[in-house]
């Protein structure tokens, strides 16, 4: 303390100038954090749903217990996902490097809780219950055998509320079929249906009437230990005919996160919203930023009396509008996250409070606060000495 | 009353234009809401659009379709018999069958394949308020030929009439029709039910739905009631407009995606107040000597709230043409990225005009209250 108290303008003294200008007028100073907060606000829930896009397309492909994925040429996205020839998964055994081919079969399903009659379109997934789960989610593994009786089924606990019975024993109509939840596993589809359900792939063909098991969406290839993917992927497409194709888990993320970003758009549009957000915020700070200066003309003239050099008087306006962007990002921050909190309640969309968003609106909301002082600092020119009385 | 209204308004105005740089970067700050809502306005309306365009196209007083088949977009077939049992009830006059797949169509300049909506119908038969597909009607018969939706997405390479692939299989097309995509398919194809039959492989006896015209003089309400009771529960009737009102509900209320462009919406609008309240509440408190000045002249509190008012309306139209005109370059830029339908109407530009108006409105009210009660000067 003694320290501080000697030397020049420290910092510690530059910013409690600062402060001591935003208390001095409480009211005006709470009125321009709240005016951040909102624009932050949006920032964060516009990014949020762009986040939930994100989640939606990734939700399966990203869970995939597979190194790498033989899929139909025509593969666009999972709810359009032609199918392969199974032989080509037996195929695809005898390539060195080769663990496992396992297929997966993927399908709209219409679904009716009996009870309600609540009327819903889930996403089912249908596998050979011996070649283990396709998706790494805790808890699938350890409920197989209840998969074994016919017409039995694992509801995605993240199923819209009021599509039916998520405890175990529920009875509901799939595609006009009874069918029986024994259990439940945590995914989390978002926009792409009302929920999802995993099958073993006799009852899966069952409830399709009769979908022929030959016919596979997606062949999930596990590698034996130290086998190079790249390498293996090579190998694979040298072995498979032209109507197979080979993907990494990463390209097939990335052919699902095209689709759903800019193929439909959904994503794009939050984007721009969040764009939006930051320029709001960024006008409303520059207002208050100024009208501020503005006001303050005489006392930064003192200043400028005083000896302080004009860019330590920019200092004093940036270190501000820092302040205000703190106190507008914390509130916002909370109230963030308590709505995503709700609209996940709601809609069992996947937006999520990550600590990745919460920095890059940190970022963004610390570039806006920067950019309004440059603007408005220019004011301080305005400031002459020889004019204070 | 005129005269003290237009010396408000020109005291607001010279109070705006007083500090041009502040001034632009309030409009900004405007414009950038507006353009929030409109944004998610658009998409949202798209959305809505978009998945009821395809039934809109439709010509019928009625329709009989499978009774999972929700939202209409969604593909689930019926029998044939159905077709006949509808006729067979007074005040329906004809009964047009619809068959409905989803086949792949070659890109052929880069070779890709991207899933497209086949309909298939019976070329001359009036289901499709469309006259380039009534037009054609006579060329579809040929087998193997198609129309094309000309504002199918980009990805499918060349839409006009020539040779084209759909499921390996090659056919002529030989005309194209406006229709769009949707949240449900990228394009559209039309072809006859023989070539419909012959591309998906699948039994003609299984169709998608059936276009009910009615007689003249029938009531609609009471044939549909009839068709309901003859009709096996398999199926549903409805008249096309109950029909498309169930659609908009799902598609407004059961998906989250038009849920989330809503709170957007609602977001952008309270943006927008408190964008414009901060704006005026700091011009009134930088100006509180002008209108201390004003007031010693002798006009009463009341002028000095018109004036601030006047402002926000100002304001308002200040943000709403540069607003309007991006709203329409990023509508455009939208429907482009999409093939969506994000049109631009008249209509929407009186919301948005409504909108701007109603957030200052709204922002120069708050900030009245709040100016009155930290007034330095009394004068409110």
């Amino acid at each position: 303390m003694s320290s501080a108290a000697s030397a020049p303008p420290a910092r510690a003294l530059r910013i409690a100038f600062a402060w001591r200008q935003l208390d001095h007028q409480r009211r005006r100073a709470a009125a321009a954090a709240a005016g951040v907060a909102f624009a932050v606000l949006v920032i964060f829930l516009q990014l949020g749903f762009y986040g939930a896009v994100v989640n939606t397309a990734v939700a399966i492909t990203s869970r995939l217990d597979a190194d790498l994925v033989l899929v139909s040429p025509r593969f666009v996205h999972l709810s359009e996902a032609s199918s392969i020839d199974r032989a080509r998964l037996f195929q695809a055994l005898a390539v060195p490097g080769v663990a496992s081919a396992e297929p997966l079969y993927l399908r709209y399903a219409t679904w009716r809780d009996p009870v309600s009659s609540a009327h819903c379109k889930l996403f089912a997934m249908g596998f050979p219950l011996a070649s283990g789960p396709p998706l790494a989610v805790p808890g699938v593994a350890a409920q197989l055998p209840a998969l074994e009786a016919g017409g039995s089924l694992l509801l995605d606990r993240l199923t819209q509320r009021d599509c039916g019975p998520r405890a175990p024993g529920g009875e509901v109509e799939v595609r006009e079929q009874v069918a029986r939840v024994v259990g439940g596993f945590e995914l989390g589809v978002g926009f792409l249906a009302d929920g999802a359900l995993l099958t073993s792939d006799d009852t899966f063909s069952k409830l399709f009437h009769g979908y022929p098991l030959g016919l596979v969406h997606l062949g999930l290839v596990r590698l034996a230990p130290g086998a190079d993917p790249a390498h293996t992927a090579r190998l694979l497409r040298a072995a498979l005919p032209q109507d197979t194709a080979v993907r990494t888990r990463a390209e097939l993320d990335a052919l699902q996160r095209s689709h759903w970003v800019e193929d439909t758009a959904v994503g794009n549009i939050f984007a721009l919203g969040g764009i939006a957000g930051f320029f709001v915020g960024f006008v409303v700070l520059t207002q208050v930023l100024s009208t501020d200066i503005r006001k303050q003309l005489p006392l930064y003239a003192t200043l400028k009396a005083m000896g302080y050099a004009r860019h330590q008087l920019r200092r004093l306006v940036l270190e501000q509008a820092w302040i205000y962007g703190a106190l507008g990002f914390g509130p916002a921050l909370a109230i963030a996250a308590a709505a995503f909190g709700l609209i996940r309640h709601w809609t069992q969309l996947p937006v999520f409070m990550t600590g990745a968003l919460a920095f890059s609106v940190l970022g963004l909301a610390f570039g806006l606060c920067t950019a309004a002082a440059w603007l408005s600092s220019r004011k301080l020119d305005l400031a002459d000495p020889a004019e204070l009385y | 009353m005129g005269l003290p209204l237009r010396s408000a308004a020109l005291l607001s105005w010279r109070l705006l234009a007083h500090d041009p740089l502040r001034l632009l970067t309030s409009t900004a700050g405007i414009t950038f809401a507006l353009l929030l809502m409109l944004g998610q306005l658009g998409f949202r309306n798209a959305l809505l659009d978009s998945s009821l365009e395809l039934l809109h196209q439709i010509q019928a007083d009625a329709l009989v379709l499978n009774k999972e088949k929700l939202p209409f977009l969604a593909r689930d077939d019926m029998p044939w018999e159905r077709v006949y049992q509808a006729l067979s009830v007074p005040g329906v006059e004809a009964a047009y069958p619809l068959w409905l797949d989803k086949l792949f169509w070659t890109n052929l300049e880069d070779g890709t394949e991207r899933p497209i909506r086949v309909i298939g119908f019976r070329p001359g038969d009036p289901v499709f308020r469309n006259e380039a597909i009534d037009a054609a009607a006579r060329a579809l018969r040929t087998p193997w030929t198609a129309l094309v939706d000309s504002r199918s997405r980009p990805s499918y390479g060349r839409l006009a009439p020539g040779p084209a692939e759909v499921n390996r299989r090659r056919l002529q097309v030989v005309g194209t029709f406006p229709l769009g995509s949707d949240f449900e398919s990228d394009g559209n194809l039309i072809v006859s039910d023989e070539t419909f039959a012959m591309l998906t492989g699948r039994d003609p006896r299984r169709l998608e739905l059936a276009a009910l015209h009615l007689a003249g003089g029938a009531e609609p309400g009471a044939v549909v009631a009839t068709l309901r009771q003859i009709l096996p529960s398999d199926v549903q009737v409805f008249t096309k407009a109950e029909l498309l009102e169930r659609d908009l509900l799902y598609w407004e209320r059961g998906t989250p995606l038009s849920i989330l462009l809503l709170v957007g919406m609602a977001l952008g609008f309270a943006v927008g107040v408190v964008t414009c309240y901060q704006i005026l509440y700091t011009d009134v408190l930088d100006h509180v000597a002008e209108f201390a000045t004003v007031k010693a002249l002798g006009y009463g509190a009341a002028y000095l709230r018109s004036v601030v008012l006047v402002e926000a309306w100002a304001l308002a139209l200040l943000g709403f043409l540069p607003g309007l005109l991006l709203g329409g370059a990023l509508h455009l830029v939208l429907g482009a990225m999409t093939r969506l339908p994000v049109h631009f109407s008249w209509g929407g530009a009186l919301v948005v005009l409504g909108l701007s108006l109603g957030m200052c409105t709204a922002a120069g009210l708050l900030a009245l209250r709040q100016v009155a009660r930290a007034d330095p000067a009394e004068l409110f």
